[in-house]
């Protein structure tokens, strides 16, 4: 199939009119025809989606965006799915802050406890670290504990060992698998008492395009 | 008597399946659907009088089932299937006879339905709701994995056009909701509240686990904190049709699901019942039951089947009835089972399904009454429970585990990135209205929610059609991100939108309005590019006041509000201070204060180096918005962000090196100089224009960094005579038998040679005149130095203030005789300029910027470094000659206030601006 698309399209006809010729949908001609680009090696990145002819765009999805991310959901009450991807920049800051080759630069994840508080990256109930392998944009981090409030970040470790955070991420909350006193008691006051928000952590937050302009 | 009650709940979806070309393998799920599930569930209905159950219909579905090219080629189906079922009539052998005639009524029967109802069976079941006859409601409009959505923006997306898809079909809202996958978080109810819903559904362990434990355990449905009544599953319940080894549909008597007789068939005679492309797919005529475990099957046998369904029927009354007995001391609410099941279980995947419903809502039972969720808080709405939640699902384990795990994590990145781009597109669309771009960011949305939906995860996940799912996915994303390239192109046309539009004509009526934010709005009013004719300056620095630790601070806030006051637009990005606002504008100059992720590391290097993290965080962010012309960057704390800035920005990078590490250490000795030392040199060499504040401190940079002449800029620190007024309260103490007072300021550290001072002191003592030395300033020498004065026994003649105000330093100022700065280092020398400035005789260090500063006997007094003889000679000089010293101090005011104005080195600075800009121009570098 592909063999007829290539020829069609080396006759400088679009995907819409190959798709129509092969009497096939347009997606299924784009998706065979990237597929055979990205195999032919022809190189295109996401951010490099090029026009071809006639206002065409293809686009081949990335295995991760060149933007700082760091993201974590809760797959259930004692594992957290963590997925990250560090921008050009950023590494390249950590390349300059510690002088040292990307490669070269351990990469490690902390997590912190941090239920009930109002984190600011020293006050964790409690935090563990864990290394992971070069090339890796997302882990699942497992043997947590339920009901608890955590936040992970990616980084890296100064030569004397210590944790340095090159990126945090959102605070996700693992499920309770039983009734908490703690959470009957905030129940409570947001019924009785007059609290804007709940005390508890709502997974929802209006995102900004402009996060840091005030 | 007391009463328990059942609710039942059906919910029908299928994800959207319908493509612009025909005979896609997936359409036939719908057309299996409505002709096994959606039509007999309207033969129940049309036998009905009252309602006693509930069904949401998903968004995707309502869609579907509305669209006319479906119905178009769902006839078309239906008409092969009932060719079908004659030919089989012609071809009968004498023990198909039952089954044949089966299959042909059961069609005819269908067919009849279908154009009962025009083609929209739809219309059907909105007229039913409208009768009270059954209770409709809906669910996501993609049927998305609500908990898996990043933005509060996109899950109000995904729930209120569920219920405008809802509307558009009902003609009403709905009161309910389905909960796609039953999957519940905390924030959920918030935006379920908000839109006007009133009740879904979650899994019993969903409420079991609750706080507080709920008092009925799952006897009752409980409020979410939000206002949301949660209706727990029923699992004993639910089982008794799930469940894989005991479930009803399981019995040996029921069709069995697997066995077509498109397999059986010659390929000639069933060849046109089949996949166009010349294969073999499920024909709907099914001839055998389930029969046993065994490959063998028997004939299936639809009486006794129907009579088996009825049986199950009045087992599951009886089963309910059993629960309610158990359970009739609960009141206030009183008992409930609620019984919520896939809809196209019942006759898809459990063929005689809808005989069982059919038996069971004429089943009398003694205990249980059918009610619905609607009914039942009408009625006990007052009785329930608030608990708080947390996230679970129906799925496998009872929370995430089907939609995410390692064959379908990787989804959830992409469809995060297209919230977070819908929302920038959002933010941009606020104000112009733009038609074409409004479309398509319309098809966007519909893209982003057409890839949300939890099917293709849920596929993936199972393995069967994980192909399909797979390209979906692929191509939804794939269009979003082709959509979002147009939608910031030149090129974005008619028909570029249209052939995305007309590819999966979903939910075409909607506009989207969630993504815009409030906050954006209010950004994009407020920070529309600075008007004026002035630069756009992003300056970074370390520390501004209140911050206040070297003479870095003054320097840029100096220059930074002469430049505002100029007319430029000054963005001064520095670190925290705790009880200072993170943003302000103060003399027109706008101030961000950032905190690093670790703001306590104990480690100072590496505490710069989070702070730079932030600072290149908030810099980038504020390029979203602003033009920057240039980047001004002082001394290696900010290196780090500034490389990166520029980077980011494509600016030209201005970097005033005001001292340096080896200066002040007089060579690099250690680990830690060393760094700092690497940390100025990359400053120096990303730098276009490096400023510094002296001739000596030109050389300094020149010698160590290597620098080119023409890239470095000598400018002079600048004063503010406003900020050295004499005071007009406070006193200090007075000198009581002393001759003169001598003032000195300055950090406690080595190179400001303050020990100097003690030893030229106890010269004086030796010479038995008594002078008066006053040390203002803190720092890690303080202590090491009051030591030395006890120890050379001038503890009465040097004083040591400690930290002082600007405004005590100007009362020591004005009220003494004489300045004296010794330093051995010192790259410019500010404190010099306001010592001069206040009107008094300056004595420096013949060193440095100080050197500069001072024409020695003409606007000052000059010394050797480190030589306390030098300090007795001048002070001497001004003792012996009073009416000299003055003339000479008057010099040294009048050069303060002219050659050292920041008026003059605000000019010269924006000049070092404009060369780096035209610079960039002649280069083509410049990207605006």
């Amino acid at each position: 199939m592909i063999e007829e698309i290539v020829k069609w399209k080396n006759e400088g006809l679009t995907l819409y009119e190959i798709a129509e010729k092969m009497n096939m949908s347009v997606g299924k001609v784009q998706y065979r025809w990237r597929q055979y680009r990205k195999q032919s090696s022809v190189t295109e990145t996401a951010h490099e989606a090029e026009y071809v002819e006639n206002n065409e765009v293809t686009w081949v999805m990335p295995s991760e965006y060149e933007e700082d991310i760091l993201y974590m959901m809760p797959q259930g009450p004692q594992t957290m799915f963590v997925y990250w991807s560090l921008s050009e920049g950023t590494r390249k800051m950590a390349e300059h802050h510690f002088r040292t080759a990307w490669s070269d630069l351990p990469k490690v994840i902390k997590m912190y406890d941090v239920t009930d508080i109002v984190f600011h990256g020293h006050n964790a109930h409690k935090a563990f670290e864990m290394d992971v392998p070069e090339m890796t944009n997302n882990w699942f981090l497992h043997n947590l504990e339920p009901g608890r409030t955590y936040i992970a970040d990616i980084g890296t470790r100064t030569f004397d060992g210590s944790f340095f955070t090159l990126l945090r991420g959102n605070a996700a909350e693992t499920s309770f698998l039983k009734e908490d006193e703690r959470m009957s008691e905030k129940v409570r006051r947001w019924k009785t008492e007059n609290q804007s928000e709940p005390e508890w952590l709502e997974n929802y937050s209006v995102y900004s395009y402009y996060q840091k302009i005030r | 008597m007391a009463h328990g009650y059942i609710a039942f709940v059906l919910h029908a979806h299928l994800p959207y399946v319908r493509h612009r070309e025909a005979n896609r393998l997936e359409e036939r799920w719908l057309f299996e659907a409505i002709t096994e599930t959606y039509i007999p569930l309207l033969w129940i209905l049309e036998e009905k009088k009252a309602a006693n159950f509930s069904i949401s219909f998903s968004p995707p579905l309502l869609e579907m089932l509305a669209d006319p090219v479906l119905q178009r080629r769902y006839a078309e189906h239906l008409d092969s299937l009932r060719n079908l079922a004659k030919k089989e009539e012609r071809r009968q052998e004498p023990d198909d006879a039952q089954l044949v005639r089966h299959y042909k009524d059961r069609f005819d029967r269908v067919y009849d339905t279908f154009l009962k109802y025009d083609s929209s069976i739809l219309k059907a079941f909105k007229h039913y709701d409208k009768e009270g006859v059954i209770e409709c409601f809906t669910s996501a409009a993609t049927h998305a994995f609500l908990p898996y959505i990043q933005t509060e923006q996109a899950l109000r997306c995904q729930i209120s056009s569920g219920i405008s898809a809802f509307e558009k079909h009902f003609g009403r809202k709905p009161e309910g909701f389905w909960l796609p996958e039953c999957a519940f978080t905390p924030g959920v109810d918030k935006i379920l509240a908000e839109e006007g819903i009133r009740y879904t559904f979650v899994d019993e362990h969903t409420i079991r686990s609750s706080s507080p434990g709920p008092r009925y355990d799952i006897g009752a449905p409980c409020y979410s904190p939000h206002g949301v009544a949660l209706f727990p599953r029923n699992q004993e319940m639910s089982s008794k049709i799930w469940s894989s080894s005991t479930g009803y549909p399981g019995d040996f008597e029921y069709r069995e699901f697997y066995r077509d007789i498109a397999y059986e068939r010659e390929w000639n005679y069933i060849k046109p019942h089949m996949h166009p492309e010349g294969f073999r797919i499920d024909s709907g005529f099914k001839h055998k039951r389930i029969t046993g475990h065994a490959e063998e099957k028997e004939a299936y046998v639809p009486l006794a089947a129907q009579q088996k369904a009825k049986m199950h029927a009045a087992h599951f009354a009886a089963s309910a009835d059993e629960i309610s007995a158990e359970n009739d001391a609960q009141c206030y609410p009183p008992h409930l089972i609620t019984a919520p099941f896939d809809a196209e279980l019942f006759g898809h995947w459990w063929y005689e399904g809808p005989d069982f419903l059919s038996a069971l809502f004429r089943e009398q039972m003694t205990k249980t009454e059918w009610t619905t969720p609607q009914e039942y808080l009408q009625r006990h709405y007052r009785d329930l429970d608030t608990v708080h939640a947390s996230f679970s699902t129906w799925g496998r384990d009872g929370y995430g585990d089907v939609w995410l795990n390692h064959k379908n994590a990787w989804m959830y990145r992409h469809l995060h990135k297209c919230e977070r781009e819908l929302i920038k597109c959002a933010a941009g669309l606020q104000h112009a209205y733009k038609p074409l771009k409004q479309r398509c960011f319309d098809q966007m949305v519909r893209e982003w929610m057409l890839a949300a939906s939890s099917d293709w995860a849920f596929i993936i996940d199972g393995g069967t059609a994980a192909q399909y799912a797979g390209e979906r996915f692929n191509q939804h994303v794939a269009h979003f991100n082709e959509l979002l390239i147009h939608f910031y192109s030149q090129h974005l046309s008619n028909s570029t939108i249209q052939h995305y539009e007309k590819e999966f004509p979903f939910l075409t009526e909607i506009n989207f309005k969630e993504f815009y934010s409030l906050h954006d709005e209010y950004v994009e009013q407020h920070y529309s590019e600075p008007k004026t004719d002035g630069k756009n300056i992003l300056m970074l620095s370390w520390e501004y006041p209140p911050m206040v630790v070297g003479g870095l601070s003054r320097h840029v806030y100096d220059l930074s509000r002469k430049l505002a006051e100029q007319g430029h637009n000054v963005y001064v990005i520095t670190s925290f201070v705790d009880g200072y606002p993170e943003h302000e504008i103060n003399e027109k100059v706008h101030v961000y204060r950032v905190r690093g992720a670790q703001p306590h590391f104990n480690d100072f290097f590496h505490w710069t180096g989070s702070l730079n993290a932030a600072i290149a965080a908030q810099g980038t962010e504020l390029g979203k918005k602003i033009t920057f012309d240039c980047i001004h960057a002082h001394d290696w704390l900010v290196s780090v962000a500034a490389a990166r800035l520029k980077q980011d920005l494509n600016i030209p990078l201005i970097a005033t090196i005001h001292a340096t590490e080896s200066g002040r250490n007089k060579g690099i000795f250690s680990p830690m100089q060393h760094e700092i030392h690497q940390k100025e040199a990359d400053l120096a060499f990303h730098a276009d224009k490096v400023i510094v504040c002296s001739e000596y401190m030109r050389k300094e940079v020149q010698s160590l960094f290597g620098l080119q002449d023409e890239k470095l800029s000598v400018l002079p620190n600048g004063i503010d005579p406003n900020l050295v007024k004499k005071p007009e309260h406070g006193h200090i103490p007075a000198a009581s038998h002393h001759e003169a007072t001598i003032f000195s300021v300055g950090r406690a550290v080595r190179e400001k040679g303050f020990q100097t001072i003690i030893d030229a002191s106890a010269i004086f003592r030796a010479k038995g005149r008594s002078i008066r030395f006053v040390i203002a300033g803190k720092g890690p020498m303080l202590e090491e130095l009051r030591q030395a004065a006890k120890d050379r026994g001038v503890e009465e003649d040097v004083w040591f203030t400690g930290f002082v105000s600007d405004e005590e330093r100007n009362q020591w100022l004005f009220s003494c005789d004489a300045a004296l700065f010794p330093s051995h280092y010192e790259p410019f020398g500010i404190v010099a300029l306001e010592g001069m400035a206040a009107g008094k005789l300056t004595i420096v260090s013949d060193t440095g910027g100080l050197s500069e500063i001072i024409d020695h006997e003409q606007n000052g007094l000059k010394i050797i470094p480190q030589d306390p003889a030098s300090i007795v000679w001048a002070i001497e000089y001004m003792l012996s000659d009073r009416d000299r010293a003055k003339q000479i101090a008057a010099a040294g005011h009048e050069a303060a206030l002219t050659v050292f104005n920041w008026e003059k080195i605000a000019d010269a600075t924006v000049d070092v601006y404009e060369s780096c800009l035209k610079k960039l121009i002649y280069t083509g570098g410049l990207a605006k």
